[in-house]
């Protein structure tokens, strides 16, 4: 049986840089997807057991869409912590939700969703979440 | 990398896949699919916004979204067409459609939400007349088009 541990995956190692800022100062929203793409990768590679084997196997993990919500703003300096977890597990898909807070605000700056889905690239066709992936994935499904 | 107007229904940013741009697995990573929705719509402001706006004013994301159809690799040609909707008070809606030139296959579909406000994040009454002239000839009704954003 699976069991939903309702846990949240921290990634806490991002710092706004002026590489991230635009014209007003403010962290341009591309950053959030581009770390989004960091936090699911850290997750993966942290949590689920076999990941390096799933990438060298047929099986490839393809992003069916993602969105962005803003909240606020972050500047330079700010220390922004990303909350990963998931949510619509499915027999060849689930949702990511990543939550970014601003350490220096105490708010939410944006949030992310998006849906990865499972491709055999040998038959072409759509197959299982991996089990090392959907072992991990159970015990961070979101509590919303 | 070059962008020009394709039509007067549509603003036209193309560009070649790099090889920079793809990972491991030989195609483009979703994140650089949405680096691509971030030029196109620069490249549209560009014509339309002027040194005095930015410092008074800026354009800010509210949400934006961005579905996946095919993937893309090294050296394809893709096109993306970009339209406005929903011109509302200080807000409008950028719909970005991303195919293959030539084939015109569909690679992905794209949607932003901006607001234009006050450096204090106080929405404008309404969009400038510079920004509505360069929505205005691309705008569409959402509702009306084949593909769902």
């Amino acid at each position: 049986m699976e069991v939903n541990t309702n846990k949240v995956f921290i990634f806490s190692k991002i710092s706004v840089f002026f590489k991230h800022t635009d014209y007003n100062g403010f962290v341009h929203p591309y950053n959030y997807f581009e770390w989004t793409s960091y936090v699911r990768e850290a997750f993966f590679s942290e949590i689920c057991l076999g990941f390096r084997e799933i990438l060298n196997s047929s099986v490839k993990m393809m992003t069916a869409k993602i969105s962005a919500t803003m909240h606020c703003d972050s500047v330079f300096g700010d220390v922004i912590e990303a909350r990963f977890t998931v949510s619509k597990i499915k027999k060849v898909s689930f949702d990511v939700i990543v939550r970014f807070f601003d350490e220096r605000l105490q708010r939410l700056v944006c949030e992310t969703r998006h849906t990865l889905v499972f491709v055999d690239s040998q038959t072409q066709g759509f197959t299982e979440v991996p089990k090392g992936i959907r072992e991990a994935i159970v015990n961070f499904q979101d509590k919303e | 990398m070059e962008y020009f107007a394709h039509s007067q229904k549509a603003f036209v940013y193309k560009y070649v896949v790099m090889m920079s741009d793809t990972d491991q697995f030989k195609h483009m990573s979703f994140a650089n699919y949405l680096k691509l929705m971030f030029l196109a719509s620069d490249a549209l402001f560009l014509s339309c916004l002027n040194e005095d706006f930015l410092r008074k004013k800026r354009l800010r994301l509210l949400d934006s979204r961005m579905q996946f159809k095919r993937q893309s690799v090294t050296g394809e040609h893709i096109l993306i067409k970009v339209n406005s909707s929903e011109m509302n008070g200080s807000q409008f809606t950028l719909l970005f459609t991303f195919m293959i030139e030539g084939t015109a296959e569909l690679v992905a579909l794209g949607r932003q939400t901006y607001e234009v406000a006050s450096l204090n994040g106080t929405p404008v009454s309404e969009l400038s007349e510079n920004l509505r002239g360069v929505l205005g000839p691309i705008r569409v009704e959402e509702e009306h088009l084949v593909y769902k954003y």
